[in-house]
């Protein structure tokens, strides 16, 4: 059992190397320098090629010009002491950057995820008792079509009608510029508004998608022995559908939903630029078109990251919650 | 034209007017019986701002505007920083020397009450009411400290001035010349619309004695003093807030006591705010015709001229567009015209002459010989004349492409940025037309920071590019004319050759030979209005016949006001003419809240 523990952390650490290896090499892979905009901007207002050079030479951020290798064992030694350096482009520590925005989208993919989980398993287990009633067809028809649909197109259309037509809700902005940024009652309402059509918008295809999954499992469990012999046995159909089939049809999905909560991070770069919702995905946008190597890194790791904790907790957990694992009987948690 | 005289005497007149009839107009408009009428009525006192809580007639209320500069808590006001000024947020701090107002093709003075040009020797005078937030007079001290801090940093100005120093009083600076300067040139740097009166003496004084680097990494985001009709009062991730400033000189103009700039990152978001009524004003944004469409009455478009729009750049040490005829050639067979009416209906004209002279002021400057120059057909493909001179140049049409004596194709990579989606359309037109008569071209889309690496390296053979350099500098022709041979913006990347070309004579005998970059830097030292004139038909006569740049079409810039909520100035208003309205008429007194 520790010896699964021990290679599950041990996978992690190299995991996160990897990654923040790899994502020092991709970013470098990038057509353009990192001062190429900068370099052009500052020759369209104006100032002199000279000017420019001794300017760009001013920025002492990152030394671009240095061998690759030594770039990469500055970094990577940096990157151990939880320095993720300073961004080239708005000249502030990468690690404040995404201070600030990171809470944004923790919020928003949370929030979502878990909506799409509580709705998609709630809804599914319905169409699973019900299997092949109206209610069943009409709810898998309408997931089909949500699951379809990506979310960016939900996003446009529900910004169109509830935000410029209807006037319900705010266009942008993750709160008013008009409330005192401390935690009160004001600031949650405006927090919450501005957040209700990222997170509706992320959360309705997806529900679809984990509501025929958990149909899909439900119906299965439904079909084990083990559900027969309880109904044999006369258990209530209440007891049935929590204690047998609902536990054992969730387990596959809590995975998912960990894994989930990783992946939609990476969304989130579509959803915030629709939103001008300025958290991880906006930032990262904005280092993609100014070149910025250490902001880019910064939030390509912290995403992967995410992701790779995210296994690595459900590893850690699931066998808490399915024995098979801790009993050996699998390795795998997913 | 821009006002030719030295003496602003009219022009402050008119300020005077313009000040006098703002102040009793939006009080008018308003309903603002009890405002005190004399409020900056003559000028020569201005307002005291000692009405202080806020002024009678003032409006608790918002005037919403924008920004897309980035995320306010990652800004800063800081002119002279390299990175992350907020221009838009600091146009409303700061005040500017002066202001060229497009309709009437003058300058206004704003922060100055006079400037005065004498051989090399410029007098600037600050107006006596000009105060810094706190209520400190704006002083010589505060000038001269930003001019120096300029000459470190290099700004263009240096590129004519000597030395600065103070005049007769704290309100007077003077600017000692290198030589001789055309007084325009000297306007139309003081009158660019991101020079700010901006270096609060208590907080840049210590980069007089630092690095240039020193200042142009300083963020100025705490202790923020200005001088312009808005004071800072916060900024979060989501926008500024500014508060009404009631020591500006002018302060009695401005009926509302809040501007908030929301951040709003892409053009969508800047025409669905003005849509839904989120946004009250936006400086400038191009809205497509199908969007303008839609805009509900309350939203008003002022257009006014760019000088500035698409056009096509050529590798000048390319083989093949290094060659004039080839160029020619291009120039002949693009249609202008459709090009323009492809990519912005509303806002784009051909340029009727190619040369670099903006379309609105061509014939004032060329005048009876605007029509001798080549017009290269505006609005016609004219492929005999392209087939023509393509063949003197020595290439042959073989199976509907042009191709050199090797056998290789006359075309290559089109350069373009992505995501200007007009520009898009328009290099999706030229290269149809160009491919259509039988070049070989290809699309290449580069995001932005690669277009101009592109460029900058000369790593390139042809592209689209702008072919004025904007703003009102360009309504003078030394600028423009000169830049399309040097094209700072690209360092020169487009190698054209410095010294002297020879063209086909202007009568139609013969040919002149002139060195173009010589002749047009020789109107900078010239104050002889006919000379100035003679020489810049000889260069632009040049670019018409040799086709530095290429030009294509200009547009006008689309400034957003609306009036639901806002008295704004009328449509034949000449202040609607300096650029941006949202930013100059608040203090004008022609945008103002309603009551």
């Amino acid at each position: 059992m520790v010896n699964y523990y021990v290679r599950r952390t041990a996978r992690v650490f190299v995991t996160v190397f990897l990654v923040a290896s790899l994502t020092f090499g991709l970013v470098r892979l990038l057509p353009g320098g990192p001062f190429t905009l900068l370099r052009a901007q500052l020759l369209r207002q104006g100032v002199p090629a000279d000017e420019v050079d001794a300017r760009i030479a001013n920025l002492q951020n990152i030394r671009p010009d240095e061998p690759l290798w030594q770039q990469y064992i500055d970094y990577m030694l940096a990157l151990f002491q939880g320095n993720l350096g300073e961004s080239i482009s708005l000249g502030e520590p990468v690690v404040a950057v995404i201070a600030k925005a990171a809470p944004w989208t923790v919020f928003v993919v949370l929030v979502s995820t878990i909506l799409v989980f509580v709705i998609g398993i709630f809804i599914g287990s319905l169409q699973a008792y019900w299997e092949g009633s109206r209610f069943d067809q009409l709810v898998t028809g309408v997931s089909i079509s949500l699951m379809s649909l990506p979310f960016y197109v939900v996003a446009v259309i529900a910004l169109y009608i509830f935000a410029y037509q209807l006037g319900w809700l705010p266009t942008a902005g993750t709160v008013s510029n008009s409330v005192e940024r401390s935690l009160g009652v004001p600031f949650l309402v405006s927090a919450l508004k501005h957040s209700i059509l990222p997170i509706v918008s992320y959360t309705l295809g997806a529900a679809g998608g984990q509501a025929l999954a958990m149909r899909g499992n439900s119906i299965q469990v439904l079909g084990n022995d083990y559900v027969q012999v309880a109904r044999l046995r006369g258990l209530s159909d209440r007891r049935i559908a929590t204690r047998y089939v609902a536990r054992n049809a969730i387990l596959p999905m809590y995975t998912g939903f960990l894994l989930l909560l990783g992946f939609r991070l990476g969304g989130t770069v579509i959803l915030e630029q629709i939103f001008s919702y300025t958290g991880l995905g906006y930032y990262m946008i904005t280092a993609l078109n100014a070149n910025d190597y250490p902001l880019m890194m910064g939030t390509f790791l912290v995403i992967t990251v995410a992701l790779v904790v995210g296994v690595f907790i459900a590893d850690l957990t699931y066998s808490r919650i399915d024995p098979r694992i801790s009993a050996g009987e699998s390795d795998e948690a997913y | 034209m821009s006002d030719p005289t030295d003496n602003y005497s009219d022009m402050i007149s008119r300020r005077h007017f313009v000040t006098l009839t703002g102040a009793s107009g939006a009080a008018a408009l308003a309903g603002c019986t009890d405002s005190s009428g004399g409020g900056g009525g003559d000028g020569s006192d201005g307002s005291d701002g000692s009405d202080g809580n806020g002024g009678s007639g003032v409006v608790d209320t918002t005037l919403v505007g924008a920004t897309n500069n980035g995320v306010p808590t990652n800004m800063h006001v800081n002119p002279m920083a390299t990175q992350n000024y907020d221009w838009i947020a600091g146009n409303h701090l700061f005040e500017r020397f002066a202001a060229y107002n497009f309709t009437t093709q003058e300058f206004e003075l704003a922060g100055l009450s006079d400037w005065s040009f004498d051989g090399t020797t410029v007098t600037l005078t600050l107006r006596d009411d000009l105060t810094w937030d706190t209520g400190d007079d704006v002083t010589a001290g505060d000038v001269i400290t930003q001019f120096k801090l300029m000459q470190k940093t290099g700004a263009t100005l240096w590129d004519y001035v000597e030395s600065v120093e103070q005049g007769d009083d704290d309100k007077t600076v003077v600017l000692n010349l290198s030589d001789p300067t055309n007084p325009q040139i000297i306007k139309h740097t003081l009158a660019n619309g991101d020079l700010r009166i901006h270096a609060y003496q208590p907080v840049y004084e210590k980069f007089l004695d630092q690095e240039a680097s020193a200042v142009q990494q300083f963020k100025w985001e705490e202790d923020i003093h200005g001088n312009g009709p808005f004071t800072f009062e916060s900024k979060s991730d989501q926008g500024w807030t500014l508060r009404r400033n009631e020591n500006f000189h002018a302060a009695d103009n401005v009926n509302f006591n809040t501007y908030e700039l929301l951040t709003r990152t892409d053009n969508t978001a800047l025409q669905q705010g003005l849509l839904g009524g989120e946004l009250d004003v936006v400086s400038s944004l191009f809205t497509p015709p199908t969007i303008v469409a839609n805009f509900p009455d309350r939203v008003e478009e002022v257009q006014l001229p760019a000088k500035w729009g698409y056009g096509a750049v050529f590798n000048h040490d390319d083989e093949d567009f290094g060659k004039r005829k080839v160029r020619q050639a291009i120039a002949h067979v693009i249609n202008r015209q459709q090009v323009a009416d492809n990519s912005g209906p509303r806002t784009k004209t051909p340029a009727p002459k190619v040369t670099g002279i903006p379309p609105e002021d061509q014939e004032t400057w060329l005048g009876d010989d605007f029509d001798s120059f080549e017009g290269y057909g505006p609005n016609a493909s004219n492929t005999e004349k392209a087939a023509s001179l393509l063949r003197e140049a020595g290439y042959t049409k073989s199976d509907g492409t042009w191709q050199d004596g090797d056998g290789n194709a006359l075309g290559g990579s089109y350069i373009t940025p992505a995501g200007w989606t007009d520009w898009t359309t328009a290099t999706n037109t030229v290269v149809d037309q160009l491919n259509s008569f039988g070049f070989e071209f290809e699309i290449n889309s580069l995001p932005q920071g690669d277009y101009f690496g592109a460029y900058i390296e000369s790593n390139f053979t042809m592209g689209a590019f702008y072919w004025l350099p904007g703003g009102a500098r360009s309504s003078f022709p030394y600028f423009p004319l000169r830049w399309q041979m040097k094209i700072p913006d690209i360092d020169g990347g487009h190698n054209f050759a410095e010294g002297e070309h020879t063209v086909p004579a202007m009568d139609g005998s013969g040919e002149m030979t002139l060195d173009p970059l010589e002749e047009i830097t020789s109107v900078a030292t010239s104050q002889d209005e006919a000379a100035v004139e003679e020489t810049v038909k000889r260069v632009a006569w040049h670019h018409n016949q040799n086709i530095p740049v290429l030009s294509l079409v200009a547009k006008v810039d689309q400034s957003w006001l609306t009036d639901a909520e806002w008295n704004v100035a009328g449509e034949d208003d000449p202040a609607r003419g300096v650029k941006w309205p949202s930013h100059w008429l608040p203090k004008q007194g022609k945008l103002g809240a309603k009551q």
